[in-house]
């Protein structure tokens, strides 16, 4: 099952020679650009944004706004 | 061979892929008990019992009694799968976890957009009366959102997300794609 492809707008191979931690971080602020689209939208089905990080290993959660 | 009404009918039949070259979705059967262990994305056929291919024509005039729909959307290596897994009650709420026809829509691209709507409806088919159904698509089919939202208006989400930190170190420890990361550690 093939996954889909991350469009970040650059050249093919650009793309292709990015290390793991550079795609993945920009998949990352990819997703987030969106999520806080919705969040900052009209859309007033998203009922909850959690984040669930190294701080909550130490019992704590945060709400982001 | 299960013809289209029975797959219509029986939500036991997931959309898995859609194939532009014949036009045709596959269908996986799969039984409720064995929802919850695992990312429908990477079932093939050997795990399912019965696999079905329909042509598109006949999935986009599908009719089926359509149910709740929830998504959960996230940017991976966030606690998403142990929420889906959470919400997987039988009787109550079903979790579909990851299901690999997303990451097919997103990758046919433009013609699939008409293919959205039957699918959720699909995907939504209460197990039983009443029940609700959670869906958590793969963080890579995340650009679909909006047109998964535009599809069906009734659903309600839930947004996760964790800091850029605790993903990249998720990604040193268990790859881009997974398998031995933070969300697979929590849950083994």
């Amino acid at each position: 099952m093939g996954d889909a492809p991350l469009n970040v707008g650059m050249e093919p191979r650009e793309q292709f020679l990015m290390p793991d931690l550079q795609a993945g971080a920009l998949g990352w602020l990819l997703s987030h650009r969106l999520l806080g689209a919705l969040t900052h939208g009209n859309l007033r089905r998203a009922r909850a944004f959690f984040t669930l990080s190294a701080s909550m290993k130490n019992g704590k959660k945060r709400w982001l706004p | 061979m299960p013809g289209k009404e029975e797959i219509e009918r029986d939500p036991q039949w997931l959309p898995h892929r859609v194939d532009m070259q014949t036009r045709c979705m596959k269908f996986l059967y799969i039984e409720r008990v064995a929802l919850a262990p695992q990312f429908l994305a990477d079932l093939n056929p050997a795990q399912s019992l019965d696999e079905a291919w329909l042509p598109l024509s006949d999935v986009a005039a599908m009719q089926p009694k359509a149910g709740p729909i929830n998504f959960i959307f996230h940017t991976a290596f966030c606690r998403s799968t142990l929420l889906v897994r959470a919400l997987e009650i039988e009787g109550v709420c079903a979790g579909l976890s990851e299901p690999g026809i997303f990451a097919s829509l997103v990758n046919v691209g433009e013609p699939a957009h008409g293919l959205v709507k039957p699918v959720l409806d699909l995907l939504s088919r209460p197990f039983s009366t009443d029940e609700a159904v959670f869906v958590k698509p793969k963080n890579h089919a995340n650009m679909l959102i909006p047109a998964l939202l535009d599809a069906r208006r009734d659903a309600k989400v839930i947004l996760m997300t964790s800091e850029l930190e605790t993903f990249l170190g998720s990604i040193i420890s268990g790859g881009l794609l997974g398998g031995g990361g933070a969300e697979t550690s929590i849950l083994s």
